[in-house]
Protein backbone atom coordinates (compact mmCIF):
# COMPACT_ATOMS: atom_id res chain seq x y z
CA UNK A 1 0.00 0.00 0.00
CA UNK A 2 1.38 3.42 -0.89
CA UNK A 3 0.15 6.93 -0.30
CA UNK A 4 -0.92 7.60 -3.89
CA UNK A 5 -3.26 4.60 -3.74
CA UNK A 6 -4.77 5.97 -0.56
CA UNK A 7 -5.18 9.37 -2.14
CA UNK A 8 -6.94 8.08 -5.25
CA UNK A 9 -9.25 5.90 -3.16
CA UNK A 10 -9.94 8.89 -0.89
CA UNK A 11 -10.88 11.16 -3.79
CA UNK A 12 -13.35 8.71 -5.26
CA UNK A 13 -15.50 8.56 -2.14
CA UNK A 14 -19.09 9.63 -2.67
CA UNK A 15 -20.52 12.80 -1.20
CA UNK A 16 -23.06 11.57 1.32
CA UNK A 17 -24.00 14.79 3.03
CA UNK A 18 -27.60 13.63 3.34
CA UNK A 19 -28.86 16.98 2.16
CA UNK A 20 -29.84 18.25 -1.28
CA UNK A 21 -28.51 21.62 -2.41
CA UNK A 22 -31.98 23.26 -2.39
CA UNK A 23 -32.72 21.95 1.07
CA UNK A 24 -29.31 23.19 2.14
CA UNK A 25 -29.99 26.68 0.80
CA UNK A 26 -33.24 26.84 2.75
CA UNK A 27 -31.43 25.79 5.92
CA UNK A 28 -28.72 28.41 5.36
CA UNK A 29 -31.33 31.06 4.66
CA UNK A 30 -33.19 30.23 7.88
CA UNK A 31 -29.96 30.19 9.87
CA UNK A 32 -28.91 33.51 8.30
CA UNK A 33 -32.27 35.12 9.13
CA UNK A 34 -32.13 33.83 12.71
CA UNK A 35 -28.60 35.20 13.04
CA UNK A 36 -29.67 38.62 11.75
CA UNK A 37 -32.75 38.68 14.01
CA UNK A 38 -30.72 37.76 17.07
CA UNK A 39 -28.16 40.52 16.33
CA UNK A 40 -30.98 42.98 15.74
CA UNK A 41 -32.76 42.04 18.98
CA UNK A 42 -29.58 42.24 21.07
CA UNK A 43 -28.63 45.64 19.65
CA UNK A 44 -32.11 47.11 20.01
CA UNK A 45 -32.54 45.85 23.58
CA UNK A 46 -29.15 47.13 24.67
CA UNK A 47 -29.67 50.55 23.04
CA UNK A 48 -33.16 50.97 24.52
CA UNK A 49 -32.00 49.81 27.95
CA UNK A 50 -29.13 52.26 28.16
CA UNK A 51 -31.21 55.08 26.74
CA UNK A 52 -33.96 54.53 29.31
CA UNK A 53 -31.45 54.27 32.18
CA UNK A 54 -29.66 57.45 31.12
CA UNK A 55 -32.94 59.38 30.92
CA UNK A 56 -34.05 58.17 34.35
CA UNK A 57 -30.67 58.86 36.01
CA UNK A 58 -30.49 62.36 34.51
CA UNK A 59 -34.03 63.09 35.66
CA UNK A 60 -33.33 61.75 39.18
CA UNK A 61 -30.12 63.78 39.42
CA UNK A 62 -31.75 67.09 38.51
CA UNK A 63 -34.96 66.45 40.41
CA UNK A 64 -33.39 65.45 43.73
CA UNK A 65 -29.86 66.86 43.84
CA UNK A 66 -30.86 69.66 46.21
CA UNK A 67 -32.46 67.22 48.68
CA UNK A 68 -29.62 64.73 48.92
CA UNK A 69 -25.92 64.87 49.66
CA UNK A 70 -22.65 63.43 48.41
CA UNK A 71 -23.65 59.78 48.85
CA UNK A 72 -26.55 60.26 46.48
CA UNK A 73 -24.32 61.79 43.83
CA UNK A 74 -21.76 59.00 44.36
CA UNK A 75 -24.52 56.46 43.88
CA UNK A 76 -25.53 57.96 40.55
CA UNK A 77 -21.92 58.23 39.47
CA UNK A 78 -21.32 54.56 40.35
CA UNK A 79 -24.43 53.56 38.41
CA UNK A 80 -23.22 55.47 35.35
CA UNK A 81 -19.75 53.93 35.68
CA UNK A 82 -21.41 50.54 36.02
CA UNK A 83 -23.23 51.09 32.74
CA UNK A 84 -20.06 52.21 31.01
CA UNK A 85 -18.16 49.12 32.26
CA UNK A 86 -21.04 46.89 31.21
CA UNK A 87 -21.26 48.51 27.76
CA UNK A 88 -17.51 48.27 27.26
CA UNK A 89 -17.48 44.56 28.17
CA UNK A 90 -20.57 43.87 26.04
CA UNK A 91 -19.23 45.64 22.96
CA UNK A 92 -15.78 44.10 23.27
CA UNK A 93 -17.39 40.66 23.59
CA UNK A 94 -19.63 41.48 20.64
CA UNK A 95 -16.57 42.34 18.57
CA UNK A 96 -15.10 38.93 19.41
CA UNK A 97 -18.18 37.27 17.90
CA UNK A 98 -16.71 37.96 14.48
CA UNK A 99 -14.63 34.91 13.75
CA UNK A 100 -12.28 36.02 10.91
CA UNK A 101 -12.29 32.57 9.36
CA UNK A 102 -10.64 33.63 6.11
CA UNK A 103 -7.16 34.03 7.63
CA UNK A 104 -4.44 31.36 7.85
CA UNK A 105 -5.09 28.78 10.58
CA UNK A 106 -2.18 29.90 12.76
CA UNK A 107 -3.61 33.45 12.78
CA UNK A 108 -7.11 32.09 13.40
CA UNK A 109 -5.85 30.09 16.38
CA UNK A 110 -4.00 33.17 17.69
CA UNK A 111 -7.26 35.12 17.49
CA UNK A 112 -9.17 32.33 19.24
CA UNK A 113 -6.57 32.34 22.02
CA UNK A 114 -7.03 36.12 22.44
CA UNK A 115 -10.78 35.54 22.57
CA UNK A 116 -10.37 32.89 25.27
CA UNK A 117 -8.01 35.16 27.21
CA UNK A 118 -10.65 37.94 27.02
CA UNK A 119 -13.40 35.57 28.21
CA UNK A 120 -11.10 34.49 31.03
CA UNK A 121 -10.52 38.09 32.07
CA UNK A 122 -14.26 38.86 31.96
CA UNK A 123 -15.01 35.89 34.20
CA UNK A 124 -12.12 36.22 36.61
CA UNK A 125 -11.56 40.00 36.83
CA UNK A 126 -14.12 42.29 35.22
CA UNK A 127 -17.08 40.58 36.79
CA UNK A 128 -15.62 41.47 40.24
CA UNK A 129 -15.14 45.12 39.23
CA UNK A 130 -18.78 45.04 38.14
CA UNK A 131 -19.86 43.56 41.48
CA UNK A 132 -17.90 46.13 43.51
CA UNK A 133 -19.38 49.00 41.48
CA UNK A 134 -22.85 47.53 41.90
CA UNK A 135 -22.31 47.23 45.65
CA UNK A 136 -21.01 50.81 45.82
CA UNK A 137 -23.98 52.15 43.85
CA UNK A 138 -26.50 50.32 46.03
CA UNK A 139 -24.74 51.18 49.31
CA UNK A 140 -24.34 54.90 48.68
CA UNK A 141 -27.95 55.05 47.58
CA UNK A 142 -29.10 53.28 50.75
CA UNK A 143 -26.96 55.43 53.02
CA UNK A 144 -28.59 58.52 51.55
CA UNK A 145 -32.15 57.20 51.48
CA UNK A 146 -31.94 55.73 55.00
CA UNK A 147 -30.22 58.72 56.57
CA UNK A 148 -33.32 59.73 58.56
CA UNK A 149 -33.99 56.13 59.73
CA UNK A 150 -32.68 54.55 62.94
CA UNK A 151 -29.15 53.15 63.00
CA UNK A 152 -30.50 49.60 63.50
CA UNK A 153 -32.66 49.81 60.36
CA UNK A 154 -29.88 51.43 58.35
CA UNK A 155 -27.22 48.86 59.29
CA UNK A 156 -29.65 45.93 58.94
CA UNK A 157 -30.60 47.02 55.42
CA UNK A 158 -26.98 47.52 54.45
CA UNK A 159 -26.01 44.18 56.03
CA UNK A 160 -28.79 42.20 54.33
CA UNK A 161 -28.10 43.75 50.92
CA UNK A 162 -24.35 43.14 51.27
CA UNK A 163 -24.99 39.55 52.35
CA UNK A 164 -27.25 39.04 49.33
CA UNK A 165 -24.56 40.37 46.96
CA UNK A 166 -21.90 38.21 48.64
CA UNK A 167 -24.10 35.10 48.21
CA UNK A 168 -24.68 35.95 44.54
CA UNK A 169 -20.94 36.52 44.02
CA UNK A 170 -20.05 33.28 45.82
CA UNK A 171 -22.55 31.27 43.75
CA UNK A 172 -21.18 32.81 40.53
CA UNK A 173 -17.61 32.11 41.61
CA UNK A 174 -18.42 28.40 41.89
CA UNK A 175 -19.89 28.37 38.39
CA UNK A 176 -16.92 30.32 37.10
CA UNK A 177 -14.51 27.68 38.29
CA UNK A 178 -15.85 25.10 35.84
CA UNK A 179 -16.08 27.67 33.04
CA UNK A 180 -12.47 28.68 33.64
CA UNK A 181 -11.38 25.03 33.57
CA UNK A 182 -13.17 24.59 30.24
CA UNK A 183 -11.54 27.71 28.80
CA UNK A 184 -8.10 26.56 29.99
CA UNK A 185 -8.69 23.20 28.40
CA UNK A 186 -9.63 24.83 25.08
CA UNK A 187 -6.64 27.17 25.23
CA UNK A 188 -4.28 24.24 25.88
CA UNK A 189 -5.63 22.36 22.88
CA UNK A 190 -5.37 25.40 20.61
CA UNK A 191 -1.82 26.10 21.78
CA UNK A 192 -0.91 22.51 21.02
CA UNK A 193 -2.38 22.79 17.49
CA UNK A 194 -0.62 26.11 16.97
CA UNK A 195 2.66 24.57 18.03
CA UNK A 196 2.19 21.61 15.70
CA UNK A 197 1.36 23.84 12.74
CA UNK A 198 4.36 26.09 13.29
CA UNK A 199 6.98 23.46 14.09
CA UNK A 200 7.95 20.61 11.80
CA UNK B 1 -26.69 43.47 6.86
CA UNK B 2 -27.34 42.53 3.23
CA UNK B 3 -28.01 38.99 2.16
CA UNK B 4 -25.06 37.10 0.61
CA UNK B 5 -24.79 36.80 -3.16
CA UNK B 6 -26.55 33.54 -4.00
CA UNK B 7 -25.01 33.11 -7.45
CA UNK B 8 -21.41 33.38 -6.21
CA UNK B 9 -22.25 31.01 -3.39
CA UNK B 10 -23.73 28.45 -5.82
CA UNK B 11 -20.62 28.56 -8.00
CA UNK B 12 -18.33 28.11 -5.04
CA UNK B 13 -20.32 25.23 -3.65
CA UNK B 14 -20.65 23.40 -6.95
CA UNK B 15 -16.89 23.43 -7.48
CA UNK B 16 -15.81 22.80 -3.89
CA UNK B 17 -18.48 20.83 -2.07
CA UNK B 18 -16.90 17.41 -2.61
CA UNK B 19 -13.52 18.62 -1.31
CA UNK B 20 -15.15 20.32 1.68
CA UNK B 21 -17.09 17.18 2.48
CA UNK B 22 -13.95 15.03 2.30
CA UNK B 23 -12.13 17.43 4.63
CA UNK B 24 -14.98 17.00 7.10
CA UNK B 25 -14.78 13.23 6.83
CA UNK B 26 -11.03 13.35 7.35
CA UNK B 27 -11.30 15.58 10.37
CA UNK B 28 -14.32 13.99 12.07
CA UNK B 29 -14.73 10.24 12.04
CA UNK B 30 -18.40 10.21 13.04
CA UNK B 31 -20.46 10.59 9.84
CA UNK B 32 -23.35 12.55 11.37
CA UNK B 33 -20.96 14.98 13.08
CA UNK B 34 -19.03 15.34 9.82
CA UNK B 35 -22.37 16.26 8.21
CA UNK B 36 -22.90 18.93 10.87
CA UNK B 37 -19.42 20.29 10.26
CA UNK B 38 -20.05 20.29 6.50
CA UNK B 39 -23.17 22.39 6.96
CA UNK B 40 -21.39 24.71 9.38
CA UNK B 41 -18.63 25.29 6.83
CA UNK B 42 -21.16 26.06 4.09
CA UNK B 43 -22.90 28.43 6.48
CA UNK B 44 -19.63 30.20 7.28
CA UNK B 45 -18.84 30.51 3.55
CA UNK B 46 -22.37 31.86 3.03
CA UNK B 47 -21.79 34.43 5.78
CA UNK B 48 -18.29 35.42 4.66
CA UNK B 49 -18.77 35.53 0.90
CA UNK B 50 -19.47 39.28 0.80
CA UNK B 51 -16.17 39.93 2.59
CA UNK B 52 -14.05 38.09 0.04
CA UNK B 53 -11.56 40.74 -1.09
CA UNK B 54 -9.62 38.66 -3.60
CA UNK B 55 -6.34 38.92 -1.66
CA UNK B 56 -5.98 35.14 -1.84
CA UNK B 57 -7.06 32.57 -4.45
CA UNK B 58 -10.74 31.61 -4.15
CA UNK B 59 -9.78 28.02 -3.37
CA UNK B 60 -7.34 29.14 -0.63
CA UNK B 61 -10.09 31.33 0.84
CA UNK B 62 -12.58 28.42 0.82
CA UNK B 63 -10.08 25.99 2.35
CA UNK B 64 -9.10 28.48 5.03
CA UNK B 65 -12.74 28.86 6.06
CA UNK B 66 -13.20 25.10 5.98
CA UNK B 67 -10.09 24.36 8.04
CA UNK B 68 -10.71 27.15 10.59
CA UNK B 69 -14.35 26.16 11.00
CA UNK B 70 -13.16 22.59 11.60
CA UNK B 71 -10.76 23.81 14.33
CA UNK B 72 -13.59 25.71 15.98
CA UNK B 73 -16.03 22.80 15.60
CA UNK B 74 -13.50 20.41 17.09
CA UNK B 75 -13.27 22.46 20.27
CA UNK B 76 -17.02 22.19 20.75
CA UNK B 77 -17.15 18.45 20.04
CA UNK B 78 -14.07 17.11 21.75
CA UNK B 79 -15.82 14.11 23.23
CA UNK B 80 -16.39 12.65 19.78
CA UNK B 81 -12.72 12.14 19.01
CA UNK B 82 -10.80 8.91 18.94
CA UNK B 83 -13.75 6.58 18.92
CA UNK B 84 -12.96 2.90 19.28
CA UNK B 85 -12.37 0.93 16.14
CA UNK B 86 -15.77 -0.17 14.85
CA UNK B 87 -16.59 -3.83 15.22
CA UNK B 88 -16.76 -4.03 11.46
CA UNK B 89 -12.96 -3.81 11.33
CA UNK B 90 -12.43 -6.56 13.86
CA UNK B 91 -13.88 -9.25 11.62
CA UNK B 92 -11.70 -10.89 9.05
CA UNK B 93 -12.22 -9.99 5.45
CA UNK B 94 -14.49 -12.47 3.73
CA UNK B 95 -14.37 -13.44 0.07
CA UNK B 96 -18.12 -12.94 -0.06
CA UNK B 97 -17.76 -9.24 0.62
CA UNK B 98 -18.52 -7.48 -2.63
CA UNK B 99 -16.24 -4.90 -4.18
CA UNK B 100 -18.32 -1.91 -3.10
CA UNK B 101 -18.39 -3.04 0.50
CA UNK B 102 -14.66 -3.72 0.42
CA UNK B 103 -13.96 -0.29 -0.98
CA UNK B 104 -16.16 1.37 1.66
CA UNK B 105 -14.46 -0.67 4.37
CA UNK B 106 -11.07 0.46 3.09
CA UNK B 107 -12.21 4.07 3.12
CA UNK B 108 -13.63 3.73 6.61
CA UNK B 109 -10.38 2.21 7.76
CA UNK B 110 -8.50 5.16 6.26
CA UNK B 111 -10.87 7.61 8.00
CA UNK B 112 -10.36 5.81 11.26
CA UNK B 113 -6.57 5.95 10.94
CA UNK B 114 -6.69 9.65 10.02
CA UNK B 115 -8.78 10.16 13.14
CA UNK B 116 -5.95 8.70 15.22
CA UNK B 117 -3.68 11.56 14.17
CA UNK B 118 -3.41 14.79 16.13
CA UNK B 119 -6.01 17.43 15.08
CA UNK B 120 -3.44 19.68 13.36
CA UNK B 121 -2.02 16.70 11.45
CA UNK B 122 -5.54 15.67 10.43
CA UNK B 123 -6.08 19.06 8.84
CA UNK B 124 -2.81 18.94 6.96
CA UNK B 125 -3.31 15.40 5.69
CA UNK B 126 -6.85 16.26 4.53
CA UNK B 127 -5.33 18.99 2.36
CA UNK B 128 -2.64 16.62 1.06
CA UNK B 129 -5.36 14.12 0.13
CA UNK B 130 -7.04 16.93 -1.83
CA UNK B 131 -3.83 17.27 -3.87
CA UNK B 132 -3.02 20.72 -2.54
CA UNK B 133 0.55 21.88 -3.17
CA UNK B 134 2.97 22.48 -0.29
CA UNK B 135 2.73 26.21 -0.99
CA UNK B 136 -1.09 26.14 -0.81
CA UNK B 137 -1.02 24.11 2.41
CA UNK B 138 1.42 26.58 3.96
CA UNK B 139 -0.86 29.47 2.91
CA UNK B 140 -4.01 27.82 4.23
CA UNK B 141 -2.62 26.69 7.57
CA UNK B 142 -0.05 29.42 8.15
CA UNK B 143 2.72 26.82 8.54
CA UNK B 144 6.26 27.68 7.55
CA UNK B 145 6.54 27.00 3.79
CA UNK B 146 10.08 25.62 4.20
CA UNK B 147 9.04 23.13 6.88
CA UNK B 148 5.72 21.99 5.48
CA UNK B 149 7.27 19.31 3.24
CA UNK B 150 9.09 17.70 6.17
CA UNK B 151 5.94 17.83 8.24
CA UNK B 152 3.83 16.24 5.48
CA UNK B 153 6.30 13.40 5.02
CA UNK B 154 6.20 12.72 8.74
CA UNK B 155 2.39 12.67 8.78
CA UNK B 156 2.23 10.45 5.68
CA UNK B 157 4.63 8.02 7.32
CA UNK B 158 2.59 7.95 10.51
CA UNK B 159 -0.63 7.40 8.55
CA UNK B 160 0.80 4.55 6.50
CA UNK B 161 2.13 2.96 9.69
CA UNK B 162 -1.31 3.26 11.31
CA UNK B 163 -2.92 1.76 8.22
CA UNK B 164 -0.60 -1.24 8.49
CA UNK B 165 -0.60 -1.77 12.24
CA UNK B 166 -4.33 -1.24 12.70
CA UNK B 167 -5.19 -3.48 9.80
CA UNK B 168 -6.78 -6.60 11.23
CA UNK B 169 -7.75 -7.88 7.86
CA UNK B 170 -6.28 -8.12 4.40
CA UNK B 171 -7.99 -5.95 1.84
Amino acid sequence: MNFDELKSSWQTQPLNSGMEINELKTTLDNKWNKYQQSLYRTNICMTLGFLAATIVITWVFFAFQAEFGLAFKLSLASTCLLMIVFAAIAWRSYDFKKDHLEVASTDFIKYQLQKISWQRKVISQYIWIYMVLLWLAVMTYMVEILAPATATLRYSAIGITTLFLVIVAFRDARKQKSRLARLDDMAAELEQQQKMLISN
Amino acid sequence: MEKPDEESFNKLIVSNRASIYRICRAYIYDASLADDLYQEILYQIWKSIRNFKGHAKVSTWVYRIAVNTAISFNLKNKRQQHEPLPEFFQVAYEDTMDEKKASEAKLDHLRYCINQLEPADRLIISLVLEDKSYKDIAEITGSNANLVGVKINRIKGRLLKLMTTKQHYEL
